[in-house]
């Protein structure tokens, strides 16, 4: 996976160079969903002790999650059916996506880190024998980390600097 | 002895409308593991308007202090902000002035 400042229009330009690169966005998509549904806007709803917070603000903020997960997957989606004959596909992250695609890594790490418990793993000596850390939590710490790597280039590309 | 009384009851509630209005509400944000320094400074200088400085202080004081009130003012506003910020994925909360 490479990634490209877009010099004309602003923005990140992303090239998908193999099939470990698209199943990367496949997995980051999959992540995001973390526990399906409303997740993430209720585990925020815990923090917000209203009686109406439920019922009004976790389904509108469900659907924005929802919504910026759909926009990612169709621009992916986009580039998978304009794929040249070397194989490459190319997207663009414009300044105006970037917060939603910065939000979808985002969720994607909350889930992983709610789930797997990532910094403890990345703030222990665990790491240092990799062999006794389970495959599957040693995945998901990769995945996270590549996230994060992923989101510090959306953050310097499309975010405007305030 | 209707209408006589030692306690004007109109009083009382004015004073506890006053005191109700009075007490601000707290925006708390907490530190989380995955949302970087630099997102947390830029997503208060976003949403409040803060300044850089201002906003950077306050990130300073959510990660070493595991929180910090960020905001404090009318509930509505309080309301707003907080579904701001969640919108934008970092763990806030609404707590009253004590």
């Amino acid at each position: 996976m490479k990634f490209e400042a877009d010099e004309e229009r602003g923005g990140l330009i992303v090239q998908l160079e193999s099939e470990r690169d698209w199943k990367a966005l496949d997995a980051l998509f999959l992540d995001a969903q973390g526990k399906g549904g409303d997740w993430l806007a209720k585990r925020f709803g815990v923090l917000v002790d209203e009686a109406d917070w439920d019922e009004f603000v976790v389904p509108e903020l469900s659907n924005h999650f929802t919504e910026q997960i759909e926009l990612a997957r169709q621009t992916v989606e986009d580039a998978r059916r304009h794929i040249t004959e070397d194989g490459v596909g190319t997207f663009r992250i414009t300044r105006e996506a970037g917060e939603a695609w910065y939000g979808v890594f985002n969720q994607a790490r909350l889930a992983l880190e709610g789930r797997w418990k990532l910094s403890r793993l990345a703030a222990g000596k665990e790491l240092e024998n990799p062999e006794d850390v389970a495959p599957e939590r040693l995945a998901a710490f990769l995945r996270s980390e590549l996230y994060g790597r992923i989101q510090e280039h959306v953050f310097a590309y499309t975010f405007g600097l305030l | 002895m209707k209408g006589v009384t030692t306690d004007d009851p109109k009083t009382k509630s004015k004073e506890k409308s006053k005191t109700k209005f009075d007490k601000p509400w707290k925006v708390i944000v907490h530190d989380d593991p995955v949302n970087t320094m630099f997102y947390v400074t830029w997503v208060f200088q976003k949403v409040f308007g803060y300044s850089r400085e201002k906003a950077e202080a306050l990130m300073i004081q959510v990660h070493e202090g595991k929180k910090a009130i960020v905001w404090s003012g009318v509930r509505e506003k309080a309301e707003m902000y907080i579904q701001q910020l969640h919108g934008l994925q970092l763990h806030a909360g609404l707590e009253r002035e004590e």
